[in-house]
């Protein structure tokens, strides 16, 4: 309850709110409301005057006076059409309320497209096509330089490190030889003499390695 | 059994006391015990003219009432506090609420957040009729009581009433 009614300390510059205005549109669902809330009154007046005839029927048949009784009933009738029309114009009432309320709804969600709009055209016109190819252009030259630089720095180490690659590549050839050689002599030789065959089988690649190098 | 003040059977009870402090102490007594008494009895309004609402300021054992002016007195007093109105200008019928208004006040404010009625416009007849407010304080209340409880809104600038040519036609707008 402090939440609205304490004075707090400092009070701000009151804005002006444009909802803090009673509008056309406001005013023409205030006075279709005002018109619902006499018609739902006529409503019930309606009723207790339908079930009052009612009434008044049953006791005169039980009378007996039986005229006078349907003259009773067809009073009824003729409020009971009367219902039905205060009916249709309470819906007719509603209808005109939803369809006010629904066409505001409209109207804000056109709004709020519109000024997406605009936003994404405030966006786009910051980022003309003309600066984006300039953009491009110049990273592709950087991009060139770029490549020129790495080409001269590389051409330079692949000299230095020729004899290296070479030296490498002949080790790795040589122990692909030394295992193709190992599985070969392993198939052919018998197997029950295995324990002697076993170091010959290892002598003869280990010489033909030290005749290559 | 609504509670009885301390002093119920004390006959200067009944009489309007003329020393300051003291009437001051009295009403304050007769307030509180006439709040909790039409609370257990749901009593909503009191008559003045009516001898069946004036049983509540009489005593019979020791044969004492409170007279009109007194009533009076304590009616006003519970207005002051905001549990209560006058239902009209001659002051015969005071209108009495469980809630104070600034409760109430606050409901009907709470109800149009809840149910997203910021900045839409309704009738005094369709806020007391209406069955979305069923579990609010609000609901079914005495016109009256609703139009004090709508006045301190519209203070708070919560709300913009737009009075019509009944007491039910009033325009209501919520605001933010």
């Amino acid at each position: 309850m402090g939440l609205f009614f304490s004075k707090p300390k400092l009070t701000p510059k009151p804005q002006p709110n444009p909802n803090a205005q009673i509008t056309e549109k406001d005013s023409a669902i205030l006075e279709l409301k005002r018109q619902r809330d006499r018609l739902t009154k006529y409503k019930i007046q309606l009723n207790a005057v339908i079930k009052r005839e009612t009434e008044v029927a049953r006791e005169l048949l039980l009378q007996g006076k039986k005229e006078r009784a349907v003259l009773a009933l067809k009073k009824k009738k003729f409020q009971e059409t009367t219902l039905d029309k205060t009916d249709r114009q309470m819906f007719n009432i509603e209808q005109m309320i939803n369809s006010i309320e629904y066409t505001t709804v409209q109207k804000q969600v056109f709004e709020a497209l519109g000024q997406g709009q605009r936003a994404l055209q405030t966006l786009l016109d910051s980022m003309k096509v003309e600066d984006v190819e300039q953009l491009m252009n110049d990273n592709e030259e950087a991009i060139r330089q770029q490549n020129e630089i790495d080409e001269m720095l590389s051409g330079r180490l692949d000299e230095t490190d020729q004899a290296d690659v070479e030296k490498q590549f002949l080790s790795m050839q040589n122990e692909l030889e030394v295992e193709k050689a190992k599985s070969t002599v392993q198939v052919s030789q018998p197997v029950p003499s295995t324990s002697q065959n076993i170091p010959n089988s290892q002598e003869t690649p280990v010489r033909d390695v030290v005749a290559l190098l | 059994m609504a509670a009885r003040p301390e002093l119920w059977d004390f006959p200067p009870f009944f009489c309007l006391q003329p020393t300051v402090a003291t009437r001051r102490k009295q009403i304050a007594m007769w307030t509180e015990y006439v709040k909790s008494f039409s609370q257990h009895h749901s009593k909503t309004c009191i008559n003045i003219f009516s001898d069946q609402d004036l049983e509540m300021f009489s005593n019979s054992k020791i044969n004492r009432k409170l007279d009109k002016a007194g009533i009076r007195e304590v009616l006003n007093s519970l207005c002051a506090q905001g549990f209560a109105c006058w239902e009209n200008e001659t002051q015969n019928i005071c209108l009495i609420t469980l809630f104070p208004f600034s409760y109430i006040a606050s409901d009907l404010y709470k109800w149009a957040l809840e149910n997203n009625h910021i900045n839409s416009i309704f009738t005094l007849f369709e806020l007391q009729t209406s069955s979305e407010a069923k579990t609010y304080a609000f609901f079914g209340l005495h016109m009256r009581i609703l139009i004090e409880a709508l006045k301190l809104l519209q203070t708070a600038q919560k709300v913009i009433l737009i009075p019509g040519t009944t007491d039910d036609s009033l325009g209501i707008k919520f605001v933010s």
